[in-house]
């Protein structure tokens, strides 16, 4: 469990506030997204969640233990963050390099380090690209890449920092594949995001910051039936949720993923399943 | 901690006389102040200035605070000019003298560097007659160190989060630690640098033509009274006072 108690937070001392007063915590295996506008502390947010950054005011607490009492290195061992940019994480000649690099510095060796490294290059579907550069990578290649190395260390806690940005269709669909990976896990994964499109895969619990403090907690669905919030905030709401706002008159609901929203949708207009 | 600060890099504009000073005002009054502390090896003239330059540059330009901040991580250069020039000479006021310079030098600098934009700063150049491309280099390098220390703070959060650890091991360990930040560090800032040039390149940048600028410099005459009466102000308060004061203070 990640909890923040009273946490307050600013750079430096003449600075003002960029978190106030958060309190939040993040349980085991649950999705959740870190929701709000352009500066409204989000990255900062998950930041404290490995111990890059420490409360200026108020407590983490990782697991029970606090954020202040241990290294990043330790940390990290528990919470992996994924930021927007993944090429700012790659630094091997190539993609079996990277994880092999990464894998080495977690003590792996030998034919234990081998066997984890076919098993994550097969699981995130890297053996094609196994010998390219990841700077080469395509966007959505690079995140998967990114995933994969934060995910081979075998982490409690995924937090991907705008997963979405400049990823296309395809690259988005790829994404969810590996998220939903992730899930079944049974780990906790935190996604930071302004794009409420995407949260349909997962209809997670969101969290919606602005100025640095927590403006709404609660339910995907909560949410988008409060379009109020949505749009003081800074947020798009997605044409979707207008087509769930019909669907609901036949017993549906707003915030459904979208397998669901088919479902009904499928067997209101009598298509096959083929659709 | 392993954060690097920029804000010593960041230029802002203040509401204050010397940001609003045409920059070759600025420049020609900094350079006359660094002549002043050039050719001085008095001490009391070099304290007395560094005080003028103080009162000066926090009464016109408000920047006081960045200044005493700059000093203070120049302070161990200082102290080491003064113990290197007392081992030889053995004598405290010969050992103050470049040590008291080097803060004069600091402060008659900060007169232009700190109160001009990067804009500014290449415009000034391109009037004195600098090349185009001395003087657009010059203003990217400006604008680099800030996005280079930005980006070297996100791959260090990076790798950090990827379980690294820049301070384990010996000296060759730890050098061998900072591979995983200046392999991103290198090929992000080549990236970088393609790009600012493919944008040059699409908005019809050219230097064989000369150039009309957007916003020129103009000199009005507050500029002439500003260059006047700090040229008059530093040149009296030296040569007089010193010599008044020299007959009470025996240095």
């Amino acid at each position: 469990m990640i909890e923040f108690r009273n946490v307050w937070f600013k750079y430096d001392e003449e600075g003002d506030f960029i978190l106030r007063n958060i309190n939040l915590t993040i349980k085991r295996g649950e999705v959740i997204s870190i929701l709000g506008d352009n500066g409204s502390g989000k990255t900062t947010l998950i930041k404290h969640m490995n111990g890059l950054l420490k409360p200026t005011k108020g407590d983490v607490y990782v697991d029970g233990e606090n954020t202040r009492d241990k290294p990043i290195s330790e940390l990290s061992r528990k919470v992996a963050i994924v930021f927007q940019y993944p090429e700012k994480m790659f630094f091997s000649p190539s993609v079996e390099e990277e994880l092999k690099a990464t894998l080495k510095n977690f003590g792996l060796e030998g034919e234990e380090l081998n066997n984890r490294l076919e098993e994550i290059l097969e699981e995130f579907r890297l053996v094609d690209l196994r010998d390219r550069t990841p700077f080469s990578l395509s966007g959505g290649e690079q995140r998967r890449l990114s995933i994969a190395i934060a995910l081979s260390w075998d982490p409690d806690y995924v937090i991907l920092d705008e997963p979405t940005t400049g990823l296309d269709g395809y690259s988005r669909r790829d994404l969810t594949k590996t998220i939903e990976k992730v899930l079944a896990k049974n780990k906790t994964v935190v996604i930071v995001t302004h794009d409420l499109e995407y949260l349909f895969e997962f209809a997670p619990r969101v969290i919606l910051l602005s100025r640095g403090a927590i403006v709404f907690q609660g339910s995907f669905k909560e949410l988008l039936e409060n379009e109020d919030v949505i749009m003081r905030n800074g947020l798009e709401s997605p044409k979707i949720s207008m087509l769930m706002k019909v669907v609901r008159r036949d017993g549906g609901g707003c915030g459904m993923r979208y397998s669901e929203l088919l479902s009904v949708i499928i067997e209101r207009l009598g298509c096959s399943e083929d659709v | 901690m392993y954060r690097i600060s920029y804000k010593a890099f960041k230029f802002e504009a203040k509401d204050a006389l010397l940001y609003r000073i045409d920059p070759r005002a600025k420049l020609f009054v900094a350079l006359y102040s660094m002549t002043i502390s050039i050719i001085t090896f008095d001490l009391t003239t070099l304290i007395l200035l560094t005080i003028y330059l103080m009162i000066y540059i926090s009464l016109l330009g408000k920047i006081l605070r960045k200044i005493m901040r700059n000093l203070l991580v120049l302070t161990p250069l200082i102290i080491i000019i003064f113990l290197a020039n007392y081992l030889v000479t053995f004598n405290i006021i010969t050992s103050l003298v470049p040590a008291v310079k080097l803060i004069t030098l600091v402060l008659s600098m900060n007169i232009f560097f700190l109160t001009t934009s990067p804009d500014d700063f290449s415009l000034t150049l391109e009037k004195l007659g600098v090349p185009l491309t001395i003087t657009l280099a010059f203003s990217l390098s400006l604008r680099f160190i800030i996005v280079l220390s930005k980006q070297l703070n996100e791959i260090t959060e990076a790798q950090l989060s990827r379980g690294y650890t820049l301070d384990r091991g010996g000296l060759i360990q730890r050098i061998k630690n900072f591979i995983p930040i200046l392999v991103p560090m290198i090929v992000l800032s080549i990236k970088r640098s393609i790009d600012i040039a493919e944008t040059l390149e699409v908005r019809g940048f050219r230097t064989d033509v000369k150039h009309t600028p957007y916003h020129d410099l103009k000199t009005t005459r507050r500029d002439v009274v500003f260059t006047l009466s700090s040229i008059v102000s530093i040149t009296i308060f030296y040569y007089p006072l010193q010599d008044i004061l020299s007959l009470f203070i025996p240095l």
